[in-house]
């Protein structure tokens, strides 16, 4: 192998692509009318105040999520500020952890799908010919079908659990990561310096992985936070059908799905809290994607 | 037009590799996923011999390449299996659910395109200013909503004040117009049944606008960027100089080529809108097809999962051609 310049290393790469986002980002909220600035801020903002509940849930949580702490459907008081359910667990404390197993689920889902999806698209749109043809085939096939449905099919196959269910949703998100890696591919290939590695005699596992990758990579970053917020909403989704991660786990999905037999004793709270929590994450990973669509994509920015 | 004729023809063609690579996925995942259909219904416990006996019965114990010859020979016959709990053809069973299904769709897609267009239109036409970027953030936020949530909400409001709405069911008991397409607006009109009419349409009001506002969110997003782009184009400029009013060459230039690509994405939107109603139909005690999916699941009804699953695939399949079709009519220049 030769020595290969710096800035072909992954790892470079990404910080170089961190530095110049930042340094656009700077330069953007500076413009009058730049919102994507603000668009970040808030994502982000949104997304810290979740990640540091979910990290620190047994010390911010003031009681057991799961054990009998008052009496049932008690609205928010001091001593719980978000109430208690039919079953007097306190609703505050199940939001704290709901929030843990929410970002797991789909953390979980969007490292899987990556793992299914980016290779799968780098050798597909690499390769090209019959693979090529097939591959695409499969997977638009899968992109088409209604994402929760195909979710409910699989997790219901598989059964309750937290990678059960990371695992459906990564076969409904698997296919995007393919459709954008591949087709990124297909333009990097032709790309001189590919032709170069070429001329000088590196193998396709070198022009694939040290060439093509860190070149595709970047629009993932938009990608995977649109996804993530998608998956959330459909973890949720199973969730509140019943096909699930398992009850003794918090969950907002479950929770929201478990209050609604009470709403019409006006017991707001229970199904009002964790309906927020998924509302606010998911909108926290959609205006970081946005903006980083925004902000890396630049011919877009127009829009 | 011969060109649009084949066109259409090899598209058709081309729907058939399709529907048969979606069956298949939806065979592997529901065959060849662990599982097992006998125990997950009758519980662990169930004999060993009777267990292999309900396998034999129901064809799980064949090598699975046969099993997918016995699953396509099947759907060719339009049989989609008999389910273990009714004991009733599964095909029969869908037809029954899925007009409320159909009418659930329309409905909200009329509430989404009510709110979505004229909100994109809007945003574009007073783009980077406050009340876009209030759009913006609109958009994004219904679509951040989970649907089931903001039925309950809309449930909620409903309870808290008192407004005289139904919150589940499709119709109230014994006001059923007689059954001609299972559409119950479409009959109740068809009979000339107002009473009906009435109660199926309050029935249909807080589903349709659930489901309609979370689509919603998607339409305004891409009138908007479409509208953008095509109010950049020379002709709008060109009616502009021409003094034409804003609010012309709004619709009548912009608009209008704007709402083209709109079409390209209606499959994305029947994707969303099939998921959407499945949540929307089990917020609302809705008895759509969603409704009985979901039914299946507790049950462990495979046969009826399966063929649920199967059917939807069958739908995408058929919409996407629908779209494509479309597509064509529309705009000469697409060419296979």
């Amino acid at each position: 192998m030769n020595a290969k310049p710096d800035d072909r290393k992954p790892l470079n790469y990404f910080k170089g692509a961190i530095l110049q986002s930042f340094s656009k980002l700077g330069f953007l909220s500076s413009l009058k009318g730049g919102v994507e600035g603000y668009m970040m801020i808030t994502g982000i903002s949104i997304l810290i105040f979740f990640l540091a509940i979910a990290v620190l849930a047994p010390y911010i949580s003031p009681y057991d999520p799961n054990a009998m702490v008052g009496d049932p459907f008690l609205p928010p008081n001091p001593k719980h500020i978000m109430g208690t359910n039919q079953l007097g667990q306190d609703v505050f404390s199940r939001f704290v952890w709901g929030s843990r197993t929410s970002l797991l689920v789909a953390g979980l889902s969007t490292v899987i799908a990556f793992i299914i999806g980016v290779p799968l698209g780098l050798i597909s749109g690499f390769i090209g010919g019959k693979l090529d043809r097939t591959l695409s085939m499969i997977m638009d096939a899968i992109y088409a079908f209604p994402g929760l449905i195909l979710a409910i099919a699989v997790a219901t196959m598989l059964g309750p659990g937290v990678l059960n269910v990371a695992i459906s949703l990564a076969v409904v998100y698997a296919p995007t990561y393919f459709r954008v890696i591949r087709n990124q591919t297909l333009s990097v290939r032709e790309q001189l310096y590919v032709e170069a590695a070429k001329a000088l005699g590196a193998g396709r596992m070198t022009i694939m992985g040290y060439y093509i990758f860190p070149n595709v990579i970047p629009s993932v970053v938009v990608i995977s936070s649109l996804c993530i917020a998608d998956a959330i909403l459909t973890a949720a989704g199973l969730s509140f059908i019943g096909v699930g991660i398992s009850p003794e786990i918090p969950d907002w999905g479950y929770d929201v799905s478990n209050g609604q037999r009470f709403l019409t004793y006006r017991a707001w709270w229970i199904i009002t809290f964790p309906g927020l929590g998924i509302l606010l994450t998911v909108i926290g990973f959609s205006l970081l994607g946005e903006s980083l669509d925004e902000i890396l994509n630049p011919k877009l920015r127009e829009r | 037009m011969a060109a649009l004729k084949v066109y259409i023809l090899m598209r058709v063609i081309l729907m058939i590799p399709m529907i048969l690579i979606l069956l298949t996925v939806v065979f592997f995942i529901l065959r060849i996923l662990p599982g097992d259909p006998v125990r997950a219904m009758y519980g662990t416990k169930i004999p060993p011999e009777v267990a292999e006996e309900l396998l034999t019965e129901w064809g799980l114990n064949k090598p699975w390449h046969l099993q997918y010859l016995d699953y396509l020979l099947g759907l060719l016959h339009g049989d989609f299996g008999i389910s273990y709990r009714t004991k009733r053809p599964v095909l029969v069973e869908i037809f029954t659910y899925f007009p409320a299904t159909l009418e659930l769709s329309i409905f909200s897609m009329i509430v989404a395109i009510a709110v979505g267009i004229p909100l994109g239109v809007y945003a574009a036409h007073k783009r980077g200013k406050p009340s876009d970027c209030l759009c913006r953030i609109l958009a994004i936020s219904i679509y951040a909503m989970p649907i089931f949530w903001l039925g309950l909400m809309l449930q909620l409001m409903v309870i808290i004040f008192d407004i005289p709405v139904p919150t589940g069911s499709r119709i109230s008991p014994l006001k059923e117009p007689t059954h001609i397409t299972g559409l119950y607006v479409l009959d109740s009109l068809l009979t000339g049944n107002i009473d009906s009419l009435l109660d199926a349409l309050l029935h249909l009001f807080l589903p349709s606008i659930t489901l309609g506002l979370v689509l919603s969110g998607v339409i305004i997003r891409m009138t908007r960027s479409n509208m953008l782009d095509t109010l950049r184009a020379d002709y709008v400029t060109a009616a502009r100089a021409r003094g034409i009013t804003e609010w012309r060459v709004l619709i009548k230039y912009a608009f209008r080529n704007a709402i083209l690509p709109v079409v390209t994405m209606t499959g994305l939107l029947f994707a969303l809108l099939l998921a959407g109603a499945v949540l929307t139909e089990n917020t609302f005690n809705w008895p759509g097809l969603g409704t009985y999916l979901v039914t299946c699941i507790a049950n462990r009804d495979y046969p009826a999962i399966q063929g649920v699953i199967t059917f939807y695939a069958l739908i995408v399949g058929f919409v996407s051609l629908i779209v494509d079709i479309v597509n064509a009519l529309l705009d000469p220049r697409i060419k296979y």
